[in-house]
């Protein structure tokens, strides 16, 4: 808007130099006002991190066999749930799945519960993972140098399991003998890094010898993994499929790839109430925020005022209560993510590991910036409500 | 000297139906440049009212505020807005300082406000504050400074704009005498060597001698506006 003809001299719009510099001033000028509402924004940082981390590696451990199965195309008996907690399936869905075109291979696959005997006599429950030592889909990944998948799985009685489960099911070493369902079995092999969400950890071992273990039929499977031939129209495979497969689901694999992980994380509430934490340690860092800005501003009503009454724009005060929120929420931020950063790197090998991926960081410090933005929203209705006229006495 | 400031029938009404409050009623008012005015009267008589209708902060319910001959109370709240920030400067008895900056930035906020960059804000700030005769206090915050070095602070933020004119309430009440006398002093070096119109409002006789004119208002009306006489001056 024009200056009206009365004013002489040209008025220019504000810097942000001095809001932030009035900004930081009233947050510092209250140490211990300031270490409260970082310390709410770092708790809150924490809390997300940590559950949304804890989510992330839940959604990726709950599927984790389809996610590394280099299947196309996963068929399971009807109405599976979960990869982990199979139903019985006749091996001759394989054989009529091999005969629908564009499908190169299928494979079996078997995943069942059995129970693990310790040398001390306990008990721990795994999950046996059966797969032809041949199969190119479906084999243990991750292996530790020196041994190959089918290496350990052609030894007599041998199976694989991974090194950070090695003290929970008593192995020292390579060659150790144990019991699965009272069968004698023997550590051939050690993956690095392959966790389960059910704590039960994964036994690879050959179709032959998971039936054997499982004291299953010798046509019994789990699963068919199908790899599609390059090039193959793949809904048109899966609709194929689909006609000649009566009884089963089949699924394409990330589809039961996020079967598995929504069964685990919303219909066991596992993962609503990681959420929910999530949401709560926002909540709180929100409110602390919120509190604290408002009273900070009421603090400063005189001085607003009176930037109000000597012809000051409201948008200046917005600007400083924004900048407020805005200091606030990055330095709780950083200190939180620091932290966070710290756990992650501390439960690295924990069996619970968080994952906290760069884009999750930064989804972090946006929903960290928007919570205190939007809880500045009262102390911003506040300057913008502010009558300059109550500076005279 | 020539009028900067002219009131014409000015009338003021707080609320509205019953409760209303008619505060002050037929103002004829003027306000020379270079003049320092007395605003005086009891409290509730409506000279605070008069000094936020002169101010540009509130539009008066009937009658104009001209300055320099132009009709404010016709602007918009955005170019009253501009005419406050440019043309007049504010003295509150209170100061209203941010006490977490210094006395340098203080008056750089004001500086701020009209779009002066930061560098030359600081040097002005600098000038402004040596002109009421703190330079050696540039980088003291509010609370290291006694009252009326406070008060010549919110002056000093208060010529920012280089105002036209100066519109004081109470500056010297929260003072003791001696730091009052000084602050008065510098108002009436702002009207009479640098021609602003300086209008302060009152309670206190002993600084009317600091004045040009005395204005009295009571009941919302001018009761007295005289010359203040060359011998009630000493």
């Amino acid at each position: 808007m024009q200056n009206p003809d009365v004013v002489r001299r040209r008025v220019g719009s504000a810097g942000w130099g001095m809001t932030a510099t009035i900004a930081w001033r009233n947050m510092s000028h209250d140490p211990i006002r300031l270490a409260a509402t970082i310390i709410g924004i770092v708790f809150s940082v924490l809390l997300m991190g940590m559950q949304m981390g804890l989510l992330l590696y839940f959604i990726h451990t709950t599927a984790t066999l389809v996610d590394h199965a280099r299947a196309d195309i996963w068929v399971a008996a009807n109405g599976v749930n979960t990869v982990d907690l199979s139903t019985p399936l006749s091996q001759r869905w394989r054989y009529h799945a091999m005969a629908v075109p564009g499908v190169q291979k299928a494979e079996s696959y078997i995943v069942d519960l059995a129970f693990w005997k310790r040398g001390n006599g306990t008990r721990e429950s795994v999950i046996l993972v059966g797969v032809d030592p041949d199969a190119t889909m479906g084999q243990p990944w991750a292996m530790v140098p020196g041994t190959t998948a089918a290496d350990a799985l052609s030894v007599p009685d041998g199976v694989i399991i991974d090194r950070m489960y090695m003290e929970k099911l008593g192995v020292s070493k390579l060659g150790d003998m144990f019991e699965i369902n009272d069968r004698r079995v023997r550590v051939a092999g050690f993956t690095q890094g392959i966790r389960t969400f059910t704590q039960s950890p994964y036994v690879f071992t050959t179709l032959t010898r998971a039936r054997e273990l499982a004291r299953r039929a010798q046509d019994h499977i789990a699963y068919v993994l199908i790899r599609l031939e390059p090039g193959a129209d793949a809904p048109k495979v899966l609709a194929d499929l689909r006609e000649r497969l009566i009884d089963c689901d089949v699924l394409m694999a990330p589809d039961i790839s996020a079967r598995s992980s929504n069964y685990w994380l919303f219909s066991t509430g596992a993962g609503m109430s990681l959420i929910m934490s999530g949401l709560l340690g926002l909540l709180v860092g929100g409110v602390v925020v919120a509190q604290t800005l408002y009273a900070s501003t009421m603090d400063r009503l005189p001085q607003y005022s009176t930037i109000r009454a000597m012809g000051g724009p409201t948008s200046y005060l917005v600007r400083i209560v924004l900048v407020q929120a805005g200091l606030s929420g990055l330095i709780g931020y950083a200190i939180g993510i620091v932290c966070v950063y710290g756990l992650v790197f501390a439960l690295r090998d924990a069996s619970a590991a968080p994952e906290l991926p760069f884009r999750l960081a930064i989804f972090i410090a946006f929903v960290t910036l928007l919570t205190c933005l939007i809880a500045s929203i009262v102390s911003m209705t506040k300057v913008n409500r502010i009558d300059p006229t109550r500076v005279f006495r | 000297m020539s009028v900067l400031i002219e009131t014409r029938g000015v009338g003021h009404v707080f609320g509205k139906g019953e409760m209303s409050f008619r505060a002050l009623r037929e103002i004829d008012l003027s306000v020379n440049r270079g003049e320092m005015l007395m605003l005086m009267g009891p409290s509730g008589s409506g000279k605070t009212t008069l000094v936020q209708i002169i101010g540009a902060l509130l539009r008066p319910s009937e009658g104009a505020v001209l300055l320099d001959g132009q009709d404010l109370s016709q602007l918009n709240e955005t170019q009253r807005r501009k005419v406050r920030l440019a043309e007049f400067g504010f003295v509150f008895q209170e100061y209203n300082l941010f006490p977490t900056l210094t006395a340098q930035e203080n008056v750089m906020v004001a500086l701020d406000l009209l779009g002066v960059g930061r560098s030359k804000a600081r040097t002005t700030a600098n000038d402004l504050l040596a002109s009421v005769g703190l330079s050696d206090k540039l980088h003291l915050k509010p609370e290291l400074l006694s009252g009326g070095q406070r008060q010549r602070v919110a002056i000093a933020r208060a010529l920012a704009a280089d105002p036209r004119a100066l519109l004081a309430d109470e500056p010297t009440a929260a003072l003791d005498s001696e730091s009052g006398q000084r602050v008065m002093e510098l108002f009436r070096d702002l009207a009479h060597r640098q021609g602003r119109a300086v209008l302060i409002v009152t309670h206190d006789p002993r600084i009317q001698r600091y004045g040009d004119r005395v204005v009295r208002i009571e009941d919302g009306r001018i009761a007295d506006d005289r010359a203040i006489a060359a011998h009630e001056k000493h």
